[in-house]
Protein backbone atom coordinates (compact mmCIF):
# COMPACT_ATOMS: atom_id res chain seq x y z
CA UNK A 1 0.00 0.00 0.00
CA UNK A 2 1.02 3.47 -0.96
CA UNK A 3 2.86 5.63 2.49
CA UNK A 4 0.36 8.62 1.44
CA UNK A 5 -2.64 6.45 1.35
CA UNK A 6 -2.36 5.43 5.06
CA UNK A 7 -3.67 7.45 7.89
CA UNK A 8 -1.29 9.12 10.63
CA UNK A 9 -1.73 7.25 13.23
CA UNK A 10 -0.78 4.12 10.32
CA UNK A 11 1.92 6.51 9.48
CA UNK A 12 2.97 6.89 13.20
CA UNK A 13 3.09 3.37 14.03
CA UNK A 14 5.33 2.62 10.47
CA UNK A 15 8.06 5.51 11.75
CA UNK A 16 7.63 4.09 15.45
CA UNK A 17 8.70 0.35 14.01
CA UNK A 18 11.68 2.23 11.49
CA UNK A 19 9.91 3.04 8.25
CA UNK A 20 12.11 6.57 7.85
CA UNK A 21 9.91 6.60 4.79
CA UNK A 22 6.96 7.19 6.44
CA UNK A 23 8.35 10.67 8.17
CA UNK A 24 9.13 11.44 4.94
CA UNK A 25 4.85 11.73 4.26
CA UNK A 26 4.47 12.96 7.71
CA UNK A 27 6.87 15.79 7.01
CA UNK A 28 4.81 16.54 3.43
CA UNK A 29 1.54 16.01 5.62
CA UNK A 30 2.30 18.40 8.44
CA UNK A 31 5.10 20.77 8.04
CA UNK A 32 2.49 23.47 7.06
CA UNK A 33 0.91 23.40 10.36
CA UNK A 34 3.74 22.90 12.02
CA UNK A 35 5.08 26.25 10.85
CA UNK A 36 1.99 27.68 11.07
CA UNK A 37 2.01 26.75 15.32
CA UNK A 38 5.39 27.95 15.51
CA UNK A 39 4.65 31.34 13.83
CA UNK A 40 1.65 31.74 15.71
CA UNK A 41 3.55 31.22 18.97
CA UNK A 42 6.47 33.48 18.58
CA UNK A 43 5.19 35.69 15.71
CA UNK A 44 8.25 35.31 13.68
CA UNK A 45 9.34 33.89 10.38
CA UNK A 46 12.96 32.59 10.60
CA UNK A 47 12.22 31.34 13.92
CA UNK A 48 8.89 29.89 13.27
CA UNK A 49 11.22 28.15 9.85
CA UNK A 50 14.02 27.00 12.61
CA UNK A 51 11.39 25.81 15.39
CA UNK A 52 9.57 23.84 12.27
CA UNK A 53 12.66 21.95 11.45
CA UNK A 54 13.17 21.34 15.18
CA UNK A 55 10.01 20.47 16.13
CA UNK A 56 9.95 17.47 13.36
CA UNK A 57 13.30 16.34 14.01
CA UNK A 58 12.32 16.51 17.27
CA UNK A 59 9.14 14.43 16.52
CA UNK A 60 11.39 12.08 14.57
CA UNK A 61 13.84 11.82 17.74
CA UNK A 62 10.95 11.32 19.78
CA UNK A 63 8.88 9.18 17.87
CA UNK A 64 9.44 6.15 20.53
CA UNK A 65 7.60 8.50 23.05
CA UNK A 66 4.51 8.73 20.69
CA UNK A 67 1.72 6.63 22.12
CA UNK A 68 -1.17 5.28 19.78
CA UNK A 69 -3.68 6.25 22.39
CA UNK A 70 -3.26 9.86 21.19
CA UNK A 71 -3.30 11.49 17.97
CA UNK A 72 -0.33 11.87 16.10
CA UNK A 73 -1.07 15.71 15.18
CA UNK A 74 -1.90 16.86 18.48
CA UNK A 75 1.31 15.34 19.87
CA UNK A 76 3.45 16.40 16.99
CA UNK A 77 1.74 20.55 17.79
CA UNK A 78 2.53 20.20 21.27
CA UNK A 79 6.02 19.41 20.53
CA UNK A 80 5.87 22.32 18.43
CA UNK A 81 4.12 24.37 20.75
CA UNK A 82 6.69 23.47 23.74
CA UNK A 83 9.31 23.95 21.28
CA UNK A 84 7.98 27.31 20.73
CA UNK A 85 8.09 28.06 23.95
CA UNK A 86 11.90 27.30 24.88
CA UNK A 87 12.64 29.02 22.41
CA UNK A 88 10.94 32.44 23.32
CA UNK A 89 12.38 31.20 26.67
CA UNK A 90 15.96 31.37 25.47
CA UNK A 91 16.39 34.00 23.13
CA UNK A 92 13.50 35.92 25.26
CA UNK A 93 13.36 37.88 21.81
CA UNK A 94 9.82 38.92 20.25
CA UNK A 95 11.05 40.03 17.40
CA UNK A 96 7.64 41.20 14.51
CA UNK A 97 7.71 42.02 10.89
CA UNK A 98 4.95 42.93 8.90
CA UNK A 99 2.70 40.51 7.94
CA UNK A 100 2.62 41.40 4.53
CA UNK A 101 6.37 40.81 3.92
CA UNK A 102 6.85 37.76 2.30
CA UNK A 103 10.03 35.77 2.72
CA UNK A 104 10.87 32.68 0.00
CA UNK A 105 14.00 30.90 1.42
CA UNK A 106 15.52 29.50 -1.78
CA UNK A 107 16.06 26.22 -0.31
CA UNK A 108 14.46 26.04 2.94
CA UNK A 109 10.88 26.17 2.00
CA UNK A 110 8.67 29.31 1.68
CA UNK A 111 6.84 30.72 4.27
CA UNK A 112 4.06 33.26 2.96
CA UNK A 113 2.02 35.30 4.89
CA UNK A 114 -1.63 35.92 4.59
CA UNK A 115 -2.13 36.70 1.05
CA UNK A 116 -5.35 37.87 -0.90
CA UNK A 117 -5.92 40.49 2.39
CA UNK A 118 -6.34 43.25 -0.84
CA UNK A 119 -9.94 44.43 0.20
CA UNK A 120 -10.78 47.20 2.93
CA UNK A 121 -11.93 44.17 5.28
CA UNK A 122 -8.95 42.33 4.28
CA UNK A 123 -6.50 45.52 5.03
CA UNK A 124 -8.66 45.51 8.99
CA UNK A 125 -8.31 42.06 9.33
CA UNK A 126 -4.93 42.59 8.61
CA UNK A 127 -4.09 45.24 11.36
CA UNK A 128 -6.08 43.24 13.86
CA UNK A 129 -4.06 40.17 13.41
CA UNK A 130 -1.07 42.27 13.74
CA UNK A 131 -2.39 43.47 17.02
CA UNK A 132 -3.51 39.95 18.19
CA UNK A 133 -0.11 38.79 17.86
CA UNK A 134 1.39 41.53 19.74
CA UNK A 135 -1.00 40.95 22.35
CA UNK A 136 -0.13 37.20 22.27
CA UNK A 137 2.98 38.15 24.34
CA UNK A 138 1.17 38.88 27.36
CA UNK A 139 -0.16 35.36 27.61
CA UNK A 140 1.29 32.82 29.29
CA UNK A 141 2.95 29.64 28.39
CA UNK A 142 0.45 27.57 29.00
CA UNK A 143 -2.34 29.93 27.78
CA UNK A 144 -0.59 30.93 24.68
CA UNK A 145 0.23 26.89 23.48
CA UNK A 146 -3.95 26.39 24.66
CA UNK A 147 -5.08 29.89 22.67
CA UNK A 148 -3.46 28.88 19.11
CA UNK A 149 -3.80 24.97 19.27
CA UNK A 150 -7.56 26.05 19.68
CA UNK A 151 -8.32 29.22 18.02
CA UNK A 152 -5.97 29.05 14.73
CA UNK A 153 -5.72 24.94 14.27
CA UNK A 154 -8.90 24.15 16.14
CA UNK A 155 -7.69 21.12 17.83
CA UNK A 156 -10.41 19.85 20.26
CA UNK A 157 -9.98 20.67 23.75
CA UNK A 158 -10.03 17.32 24.66
CA UNK A 159 -7.10 16.50 23.11
CA UNK A 160 -5.21 19.49 23.74
CA UNK A 161 -5.88 18.33 27.10
CA UNK A 162 -4.52 14.85 26.50
CA UNK A 163 -1.30 16.76 25.29
CA UNK A 164 -1.08 18.91 27.77
CA UNK A 165 -1.45 16.62 30.68
CA UNK A 166 -4.34 17.93 32.30
CA UNK A 167 -8.04 18.11 32.53
CA UNK A 168 -10.06 19.42 29.95
CA UNK A 169 -11.57 21.81 32.98
CA UNK A 170 -8.19 22.76 33.01
CA UNK A 171 -7.60 23.82 29.64
CA UNK A 172 -11.02 25.58 29.77
CA UNK A 173 -9.44 27.76 32.72
CA UNK A 174 -6.69 28.57 30.28
CA UNK A 175 -8.82 29.25 27.17
CA UNK A 176 -10.78 31.60 29.25
CA UNK A 177 -8.46 33.59 30.82
CA UNK A 178 -6.32 33.95 27.16
CA UNK A 179 -9.05 35.36 25.75
CA UNK A 180 -9.68 37.70 29.14
CA UNK A 181 -6.41 38.93 28.59
CA UNK A 182 -6.78 39.28 24.95
CA UNK A 183 -10.11 41.26 25.77
CA UNK A 184 -8.34 43.72 27.76
CA UNK A 185 -5.48 44.03 24.77
CA UNK A 186 -7.78 44.29 22.55
CA UNK A 187 -10.97 46.04 24.04
CA UNK A 188 -10.66 48.90 21.45
CA UNK A 189 -11.22 46.69 18.57
CA UNK A 190 -14.19 44.67 19.65
CA UNK B 1 -26.24 26.65 40.52
CA UNK B 2 -22.70 27.00 39.91
CA UNK B 3 -20.42 30.27 40.59
CA UNK B 4 -19.31 32.78 38.46
CA UNK B 5 -15.89 31.27 38.53
CA UNK B 6 -16.71 28.27 37.90
CA UNK B 7 -18.88 29.10 35.30
CA UNK B 8 -15.74 31.17 32.79
CA UNK B 9 -14.02 27.84 31.53
CA UNK B 10 -17.18 26.48 29.92
CA UNK B 11 -17.96 29.53 28.79
CA UNK B 12 -15.27 30.21 26.81
CA UNK B 13 -15.10 26.61 25.72
CA UNK B 14 -18.45 27.40 24.39
CA UNK B 15 -16.78 29.73 21.87
CA UNK B 16 -15.20 27.03 20.49
CA UNK B 17 -17.37 23.76 21.13
CA UNK B 18 -21.15 22.58 21.30
CA UNK B 19 -21.43 21.93 25.10
CA UNK B 20 -22.99 18.76 26.40
CA UNK B 21 -26.57 18.40 27.46
CA UNK B 22 -25.57 18.98 31.29
CA UNK B 23 -23.09 21.93 30.49
CA UNK B 24 -25.29 23.45 28.28
CA UNK B 25 -27.79 23.16 30.59
CA UNK B 26 -25.71 24.86 33.69
CA UNK B 27 -25.23 27.44 31.00
CA UNK B 28 -28.26 28.56 30.81
CA UNK B 29 -29.26 28.24 33.96
CA UNK B 30 -26.62 30.74 35.12
CA UNK B 31 -26.57 33.02 32.33
CA UNK B 32 -30.65 33.12 33.09
CA UNK B 33 -29.74 34.50 36.61
CA UNK B 34 -26.31 36.51 36.25
CA UNK B 35 -26.56 39.73 34.19
CA UNK B 36 -22.16 39.94 34.69
CA UNK B 37 -21.81 36.61 32.95
CA UNK B 38 -24.51 37.55 30.31
CA UNK B 39 -22.05 40.56 29.81
CA UNK B 40 -18.74 38.61 29.94
CA UNK B 41 -19.97 36.27 27.35
CA UNK B 42 -20.64 38.80 24.89
CA UNK B 43 -17.49 40.43 25.02
CA UNK B 44 -16.07 36.98 24.76
CA UNK B 45 -18.21 36.15 21.73
CA UNK B 46 -17.50 39.80 20.37
CA UNK B 47 -13.65 38.98 21.03
CA UNK B 48 -13.66 35.28 19.21
CA UNK B 49 -15.90 36.92 16.26
CA UNK B 50 -13.42 39.99 15.88
CA UNK B 51 -10.08 37.65 16.09
CA UNK B 52 -9.16 36.80 12.83
CA UNK B 53 -7.76 33.61 11.99
CA UNK B 54 -5.78 34.46 8.17
CA UNK B 55 -3.84 31.28 6.75
CA UNK B 56 -0.30 30.75 7.29
CA UNK B 57 0.59 29.69 4.38
CA UNK B 58 3.59 27.50 4.05
CA UNK B 59 4.68 26.40 0.54
CA UNK B 60 8.39 24.91 -0.50
CA UNK B 61 9.14 21.62 1.27
CA UNK B 62 11.13 21.45 4.68
CA UNK B 63 12.15 17.19 4.08
CA UNK B 64 15.60 18.02 2.04
CA UNK B 65 16.86 19.85 5.47
CA UNK B 66 15.81 17.45 7.59
CA UNK B 67 17.27 14.71 5.72
CA UNK B 68 20.24 16.56 5.24
CA UNK B 69 20.64 17.17 9.53
CA UNK B 70 19.23 13.70 9.94
CA UNK B 71 22.15 12.43 8.32
CA UNK B 72 24.70 14.45 9.38
CA UNK B 73 23.90 12.72 13.05
CA UNK B 74 23.66 9.56 11.97
CA UNK B 75 27.10 9.36 9.98
CA UNK B 76 29.11 9.14 13.33
CA UNK B 77 26.31 6.46 14.88
CA UNK B 78 25.38 3.00 13.71
CA UNK B 79 22.22 3.08 15.31
CA UNK B 80 18.66 4.78 15.51
CA UNK B 81 18.45 6.36 19.09
CA UNK B 82 15.32 4.96 20.43
CA UNK B 83 16.44 1.04 18.91
CA UNK B 84 20.01 1.02 19.93
CA UNK B 85 20.45 -1.74 22.52
CA UNK B 86 22.90 -0.72 25.29
CA UNK B 87 25.45 -3.18 24.24
CA UNK B 88 25.71 -1.55 20.81
CA UNK B 89 26.96 1.70 22.77
CA UNK B 90 30.87 1.67 21.76
CA UNK B 91 31.75 3.88 19.57
CA UNK B 92 32.61 6.98 18.39
CA UNK B 93 32.85 10.67 19.15
CA UNK B 94 31.73 12.77 21.86
CA UNK B 95 32.43 16.19 24.72
CA UNK B 96 32.00 18.52 28.49
CA UNK B 97 32.79 22.35 29.12
CA UNK B 98 32.97 21.22 33.05
CA UNK B 99 35.71 18.79 31.89
CA UNK B 100 38.64 21.72 31.93
CA UNK B 101 38.53 21.27 35.75
CA UNK B 102 39.58 17.96 35.71
CA UNK B 103 42.31 18.49 32.96
CA UNK B 104 44.22 21.80 34.09
CA UNK B 105 45.98 22.86 31.42
CA UNK B 106 49.45 23.14 32.46
CA UNK B 107 50.93 25.29 34.73
CA UNK B 108 52.02 28.86 32.85
CA UNK B 109 55.64 28.02 34.01
CA UNK B 110 55.76 25.48 32.77
CA UNK B 111 54.17 25.76 29.27
CA UNK B 112 56.65 28.47 29.27
CA UNK B 113 59.52 26.95 29.81
CA UNK B 114 58.86 23.48 27.76
CA UNK B 115 56.36 24.18 25.37
CA UNK B 116 56.30 27.92 24.63
CA UNK B 117 54.16 27.76 21.65
CA UNK B 118 51.28 25.71 23.11
CA UNK B 119 49.05 28.23 23.27
CA UNK B 120 48.84 28.01 19.47
CA UNK B 121 49.42 24.75 18.85
CA UNK B 122 47.07 22.86 16.27
CA UNK B 123 45.11 21.18 18.50
CA UNK B 124 44.81 24.57 21.14
CA UNK B 125 43.19 26.10 17.80
CA UNK B 126 41.01 23.11 17.36
CA UNK B 127 39.43 22.98 20.97
CA UNK B 128 39.40 27.19 20.87
CA UNK B 129 37.29 26.76 17.18
CA UNK B 130 35.16 24.30 19.42
CA UNK B 131 34.51 26.34 21.80
CA UNK B 132 33.55 29.90 19.70
CA UNK B 133 31.08 27.72 17.44
CA UNK B 134 29.40 26.26 20.47
CA UNK B 135 29.28 30.26 22.14
CA UNK B 136 27.50 31.02 18.71
CA UNK B 137 25.32 27.70 18.93
CA UNK B 138 26.70 25.77 15.85
CA UNK B 139 26.64 23.10 18.40
CA UNK B 140 26.86 20.44 14.54
CA UNK B 141 30.01 22.40 14.03
CA UNK B 142 31.34 22.12 17.55
CA UNK B 143 31.27 18.41 17.05
CA UNK B 144 32.78 18.32 14.19
CA UNK B 145 35.45 20.03 15.24
CA UNK B 146 36.15 17.97 18.33
CA UNK B 147 35.55 14.54 16.76
CA UNK B 148 38.29 15.44 14.59
CA UNK B 149 40.79 15.87 17.30
CA UNK B 150 39.67 12.70 18.71
CA UNK B 151 40.49 11.15 15.58
CA UNK B 152 43.68 13.09 14.75
CA UNK B 153 45.63 13.02 18.35
CA UNK B 154 44.32 9.63 19.41
CA UNK B 155 46.97 8.70 21.67
CA UNK B 156 46.97 12.32 23.28
CA UNK B 157 45.04 13.20 26.41
CA UNK B 158 43.21 15.32 24.58
CA UNK B 159 41.16 13.05 22.59
CA UNK B 160 39.43 12.19 25.71
CA UNK B 161 38.85 15.75 26.56
CA UNK B 162 37.56 16.41 23.23
CA UNK B 163 35.15 13.60 23.55
CA UNK B 164 34.13 14.62 26.91
CA UNK B 165 33.57 18.10 25.40
CA UNK B 166 31.20 16.21 22.85
CA UNK B 167 29.24 14.24 25.02
CA UNK B 168 28.72 17.62 27.03
CA UNK B 169 26.95 19.18 24.25
CA UNK B 170 25.00 16.11 23.31
CA UNK B 171 23.99 16.13 26.98
CA UNK B 172 23.27 19.49 27.54
CA UNK B 173 22.66 21.30 24.42
CA UNK B 174 20.92 18.94 22.20
CA UNK B 175 19.34 16.92 24.81
CA UNK B 176 20.46 13.56 22.89
CA UNK B 177 21.38 11.58 25.25
CA UNK B 178 22.37 8.02 23.18
CA UNK B 179 24.84 10.02 22.15
CA UNK B 180 25.89 11.74 24.95
CA UNK B 181 26.02 8.16 26.70
CA UNK B 182 28.31 6.60 23.74
CA UNK B 183 30.57 9.13 24.01
CA UNK B 184 31.15 8.86 28.03
CA UNK B 185 31.53 5.14 27.14
CA UNK B 186 34.01 5.49 24.41
CA UNK B 187 36.08 7.47 26.78
CA UNK B 188 35.42 4.95 30.14
CA UNK B 189 36.70 2.23 27.52
CA UNK B 190 39.43 3.79 25.57
CA UNK B 191 41.05 6.29 28.46
CA UNK B 192 40.35 4.53 31.86
CA UNK B 193 42.84 7.38 33.39
CA UNK B 194 41.67 10.41 31.59
CA UNK B 195 38.09 8.47 33.15
CA UNK B 196 39.62 8.05 36.97
CA UNK B 197 40.53 11.76 36.77
CA UNK B 198 37.33 13.47 35.09
CA UNK B 199 35.14 15.10 38.06
CA UNK B 200 32.45 13.72 39.98
CA UNK B 201 29.80 15.64 38.29
CA UNK B 202 30.73 13.83 35.24
CA UNK B 203 30.67 10.26 36.33
CA UNK B 204 27.34 11.17 38.42
CA UNK B 205 25.55 12.24 34.76
CA UNK B 206 27.31 8.94 33.10
CA UNK B 207 25.45 6.84 35.91
CA UNK B 208 21.90 8.71 35.04
CA UNK B 209 22.53 7.91 31.50
CA UNK B 210 23.39 4.01 32.18
CA UNK B 211 20.06 3.95 34.24
CA UNK B 212 18.44 5.55 31.33
CA UNK B 213 19.68 3.28 28.85
CA UNK B 214 18.10 0.57 29.95
CA UNK B 215 14.90 2.28 29.13
CA UNK B 216 15.50 3.70 25.75
CA UNK B 217 16.65 6.92 27.66
CA UNK B 218 12.52 7.49 27.92
CA UNK B 219 12.78 8.54 31.28
CA UNK B 220 15.08 11.75 30.55
CA UNK B 221 13.27 12.80 27.68
CA UNK B 222 10.01 12.54 29.62
CA UNK B 223 11.60 14.41 32.18
CA UNK B 224 12.58 16.89 29.70
CA UNK B 225 9.23 17.35 28.88
CA UNK B 226 7.83 17.51 31.95
CA UNK B 227 10.39 20.60 32.76
CA UNK B 228 9.29 22.23 29.66
CA UNK B 229 7.31 24.92 31.69
CA UNK B 230 3.52 24.67 31.15
CA UNK B 231 1.23 25.42 34.26
CA UNK B 232 1.15 21.10 34.41
CA UNK B 233 4.80 21.12 34.53
CA UNK B 234 4.43 20.01 38.41
CA UNK B 235 1.42 17.54 37.77
CA UNK B 236 3.78 15.51 35.28
CA UNK B 237 7.03 15.34 37.21
CA UNK B 238 5.40 13.73 40.00
CA UNK B 239 3.64 10.98 37.03
CA UNK B 240 7.44 10.75 36.19
CA UNK B 241 8.39 10.46 39.80
CA UNK B 242 5.50 7.26 39.79
CA UNK B 243 6.32 5.55 36.74
CA UNK B 244 10.24 5.74 37.78
CA UNK B 245 10.29 5.61 41.78
CA UNK B 246 13.87 5.07 43.09
CA UNK B 247 15.66 6.15 40.22
CA UNK B 248 18.02 8.92 39.61
CA UNK B 249 15.22 10.84 37.29
CA UNK B 250 12.78 10.09 39.96
CA UNK B 251 15.45 12.13 42.29
CA UNK B 252 15.95 15.05 39.87
CA UNK B 253 11.77 15.12 39.30
CA UNK B 254 11.63 15.98 42.97
CA UNK B 255 14.57 18.62 42.92
CA UNK B 256 12.71 20.25 39.94
CA UNK B 257 9.42 19.97 41.78
CA UNK B 258 11.48 21.88 44.50
CA UNK B 259 12.41 24.70 42.18
CA UNK B 260 8.62 25.02 41.16
CA UNK B 261 7.64 25.28 45.01
CA UNK B 262 10.54 28.02 45.54
CA UNK B 263 9.67 29.60 42.52
CA UNK B 264 5.80 30.10 43.66
CA UNK B 265 7.08 30.82 46.92
CA UNK B 266 10.07 32.86 47.29
CA UNK B 267 10.09 33.11 50.83
CA UNK B 268 11.07 29.50 51.07
CA UNK B 269 14.87 30.01 51.37
CA UNK B 270 16.34 26.45 52.23
CA UNK B 271 16.03 23.04 50.12
CA UNK B 272 14.25 21.22 52.76
CA UNK B 273 11.41 23.44 53.44
CA UNK B 274 10.70 23.40 49.10
CA UNK B 275 10.68 19.58 49.95
CA UNK B 276 8.17 19.67 52.54
CA UNK B 277 6.16 22.17 50.10
CA UNK B 278 6.41 19.87 47.51
CA UNK B 279 5.66 16.81 49.43
CA UNK B 280 2.29 18.38 50.55
CA UNK B 281 1.47 18.98 46.94
CA UNK B 282 2.40 15.80 46.14
CA UNK B 283 -1.06 13.59 45.39
CA UNK B 284 0.17 9.65 44.83
CA UNK B 285 1.76 7.97 47.72
CA UNK B 286 4.75 6.91 45.52
CA UNK B 287 5.69 10.70 45.13
CA UNK B 288 5.27 11.09 48.41
CA UNK B 289 7.37 8.36 49.43
CA UNK B 290 10.25 9.63 47.30
CA UNK B 291 9.80 13.20 48.59
CA UNK B 292 10.69 11.39 51.75
CA UNK B 293 13.11 9.37 50.81
CA UNK B 294 14.72 13.12 50.02
CA UNK B 295 13.91 14.99 53.22
CA UNK B 296 15.65 11.91 55.14
CA UNK B 297 18.64 12.45 52.99
CA UNK B 298 18.39 15.77 53.51
CA UNK B 299 17.86 15.68 57.19
CA UNK B 300 20.49 13.21 57.79
CA UNK B 301 23.37 14.09 55.47
CA UNK B 302 23.06 17.72 54.95
CA UNK B 303 21.75 19.11 58.32
CA UNK B 304 22.61 15.90 60.67
CA UNK B 305 19.57 15.89 62.41
CA UNK B 306 19.19 12.26 62.75
CA UNK B 307 16.02 11.94 64.90
CA UNK B 308 14.26 14.01 62.09
CA UNK B 309 15.59 11.82 59.50
CA UNK B 310 14.10 8.67 60.87
CA UNK B 311 10.43 10.36 61.67
CA UNK B 312 10.99 10.50 57.15
CA UNK B 313 12.49 7.19 56.49
CA UNK B 314 10.07 5.72 58.88
CA UNK B 315 7.26 6.68 56.69
CA UNK B 316 8.83 5.46 53.54
CA UNK B 317 9.16 1.90 55.23
CA UNK B 318 5.49 2.06 54.71
CA UNK B 319 5.43 2.79 51.42
CA UNK B 320 4.26 1.12 48.14
CA UNK B 321 6.85 0.60 46.62
CA UNK B 322 9.41 -2.46 47.89
CA UNK B 323 12.69 -0.22 46.59
CA UNK B 324 11.96 2.76 48.07
CA UNK B 325 10.87 0.96 51.47
CA UNK B 326 14.76 -0.71 51.17
CA UNK B 327 16.27 2.36 50.47
CA UNK B 328 14.40 3.93 53.55
CA UNK B 329 15.97 0.71 55.66
CA UNK B 330 19.25 0.52 54.66
CA UNK B 331 19.47 4.20 55.54
CA UNK B 332 17.53 3.82 59.07
CA UNK B 333 20.37 1.11 59.52
CA UNK B 334 23.39 3.58 58.39
CA UNK B 335 21.56 6.08 61.02
CA UNK B 336 21.28 3.38 63.96
CA UNK B 337 25.13 2.22 62.97
CA UNK B 338 26.96 5.59 63.04
CA UNK B 339 28.17 6.14 66.31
Amino acid sequence: MELSALDDQALALALKSGNTAAFDELVHRHQGRVYAVAYRMTGNRDDALDIAQESLLKAYRKIGSWEPTGGFLPWLLRLTANQSIDHLRRWKRHRHQPLDETYVPETEGAAVEPAAMATESGVRAREIDARVRQSLEVLSPAQKTVFVLRHYEGLPLADIAQQLGCTVGSVKVHLFRALKKLQKELGDLV
Amino acid sequence: MLGCRKIRGLLAASLYEAPNEDDQATLDRHLANCAACREQARQLRALHDAVPIPPVEFTGDLLPVLRQRLAEESTPFLWRRWAMPVAACALLVIFAGVWFVSFPAPEPSLMTAQVPEISSSPIDILFAKAENLRAERDFTGAIGVLAEIAKDYPKDRKAAEAQLQIADIEFSDLQRYPHAYEAYETVRNNSPESWNDAPAMIKDRFDLLSEACTKDFEPLYALDAARSGLDTSFDKLEQLVVRYPGSLVAALAVDAMCDQVAEEADAIPIKAAALESVRQRCKTPIAIAQVNVALGDMYWRVLHEPQKAREYYAQVIKSPHADLAKVAQAALFEIENTP
